[in-house]
């Protein structure tokens, strides 16, 4: 009779020190795709999100045509259904969905299909995001644009997105580290992220708690270090280095000249 | 909506062109690379081994059924191509084109026989059950000795209706892969599992809490012999690649089998 006898310790701490200097660059593989998958997401979902809270906050005014009046309506009823489409479905039947409708595409390229996938899906929040951080602002914004003869378009890129943008950026930043834990769901389609590359180590060793004790710390490092980042931008935002408009609504622009007149 | 539509399938159109073909002269077998001794994934390459997905980071993929799939792969002339897949998506993969042949341990089944075509068996096994070495079923000897346990198998495996054989058996829900149920009868879970032998060997090997229970003759699950042997599954109008499957396998006798399977539980990566 044949037995196998393994080197793996029997208690958490070992074994899964053990798994981990065994099995890194499986799991290094992951952690990297996992990144990948997530930031790419997070920047396209971004554009998307812009894109889509422009278009529904087009004013539109009495006295402007039927024509723009139906047009508009209509640009905010589509892009309502993306929204509650995407953000009323859990992703990884989105995930499951959208692999199988182009799989032409996606089969040998599902790096490709993970960030597609994201992509769309954190669009949808990102329209929400977006849309709360330009409704945040004060009208007068809005007003004194248009007063000083800057048309809708001027007024949108210049005057009201880099406020909402700078408004937006704590829930934009948690968007990323939302999307580096929810990319696990992307294992369902087989895209090697880090959830995936630890249902094959468990595969390997037949040892699930231990490995994925291993996975959770992987993640933890991967959203803590993230959060700091974010922080740093965040805090590099607030005080001082920002030349753009801001809003006098937001009272954050107090602290940095308390914080000019310290330093003088 | 239409024209958004059509925009999609442009897309789509635009990108399939672009994305990478398959080469003409491969073959493409689709496996789990968790299940060891039968496929397995481990961080180094040999010569056995074959890139998973032929993308470096993956790990590679070994063992009995990775032979087997170089086998045939080499009778055809062609090059072998492992692809790892869960197995809820094997059958799928198989019959979308993703993957040529399912090589996986899988069980010729009446159910499985309605969406694929199957080869002559490859291997055949006892089954087994694994429990703790402290549990009260650790000296069983029959089924009958298993009256009133826990026991679980694999979701979607013919393990998981044998279960029902052991007399007032508990029949806990089945899970997903190997790894998940040796998780459950190592934190008590669940009493016992159902397994091959093979595996059972390499389950024991990196979990010392558990140990194997063989029946003799009479004293275990009643199967057929199509139950407890594992077969090739290739697309239902692929007879021609079938035929060619079948033909290899012929060529491997009793003797080739059970030493390749020998050399692959010895290989294996928590082998030593």
């Amino acid at each position: 009779m044949i037995t196998i006898l393994s080197k793996i310790p029997s208690d958490l701490w070992g074994a899964s020190a053990y798994i981990f200097s065994k099995y890194a660059p499986l799991f290094y593989f992951g952690a990297r795709n996992t990144l990948i998958i997530a930031l790419s997401g997070t920047i396209i979902g971004l554009i998307i999100g812009l894109g889509i809270g422009i278009l529904r906050a087009l004013p539109v005014y009495d006295y402007d045509s039927k024509l723009k009046h139906s047009i508009v309506k209509s640009v905010r009823f589509i892009t309502s259904i993306y929204v509650e489409v995407f953000r009323g479905t859990p992703m990884m039947v989105q995930a499951v969905f959208i692999y199988n409708v182009f799989l032409p595409v996606f089969k040998n390229a599902k790096l490709f299909a993970g960030i597609v996938i994201v992509s769309i899906n954190t669009g949808a929040y990102m329209a929400e995001i977006i849309r709360a951080g330009i409704q945040s602002l004060d009208k007068g914004q809005n007003e004194a644009a248009r007063s000083i003869g800057m048309n809708n378009f001027q007024t949108m890129l210049f005057i009201i997105l880099p406020q909402a943008i700078k408004n937006a950026f704590p829930a934009i930043g948690n968007e990323f580290v939302v999307n580096i834990k929810d990319t696990s769901v992307l294992n369902v389609i087989g895209v090697t992220e880090l959830f995936f590359q630890s249902t094959t180590v468990a595969g390997i060793i037949y040892r699930f708690s231990d490995t994925f004790f291993v996975t959770a710390l992987i993640y933890l490092f991967l959203t803590y270090s993230t959060t700091l980042v974010l922080k740093y931008i965040e805090h590099k935002m607030n005080l001082g280095g920002f030349d753009g408009p801001q809003s006098q609504t937001t009272p954050l622009i107090k602290a940095h000249y308390v914080e000019k007149e310290k330093t003088s | 909506m239409k024209k958004l539509l059509s925009l999609f399938a442009l897309i789509s159109i635009v990108l399939s062109a672009c994305s990478a073909p398959v080469a003409e002269n491969q073959i493409v077998v689709g496996m789990e690379c968790a299940y060891a001794p039968f496929n397995w994934t481990q961080v180094e390459a040999s010569d056995t081994a074959f890139l998973i997905n032929n993308e470096k980071g993956t790990g590679y993929c070994d063992g009995y059924d990775v032979q087997i799939a170089k086998a045939i792969a080499d009778e055809l002339g062609k090059d072998l191509l492992v692809k790892k897949i869960a197995w809820e998506g094997l059958i799928d993969s198989l019959n979308n084109g993703e993957i040529d042949m399912i090589v996986a341990g899988m069980t010729d089944t009446a159910d499985r026989r309605e969406s694929v075509s199957f080869s002559t068996p490859y291997y055949q096994s006892d089954l087994v059950l694994i429990v703790r070495n402290d549990s009260s079923y650790a000296n069983a000897l029959s089924l009958k000795d298993f009256s009133g346990a826990t026991v679980v198998a694999q979701k979607g495996t013919f393990h998981d209706t044998v279960v029902e054989q052991i007399p007032s058996v508990d029949h806990m829900t089945p899970l997903g892969s190997f790894a998940l149920l040796t998780n459950s009868v190592v934190n008590g879970e669940a009493d016992a599992m159902v397994s091959e032998y093979p595996v059972a060997l390499s389950i024991v090997g990196t979990n010392p809490s558990l140990k194997i229970i063989s029946f003799t003759a009479g004293n275990g699950f009643e199967t057929s012999f199509e139950d407890t042997t594992v077969s090739v599954a290739v697309r239902k109008n692929d007879s021609e690649l079938l035929n060619t499957i079948n033909t290899v396998l012929s060529k491997l006798n009793e003797e080739t089998r059970s030493n390749w399977m020998k050399d692959a539980i010895e290989r294996q990566p928590e082998g030593e």
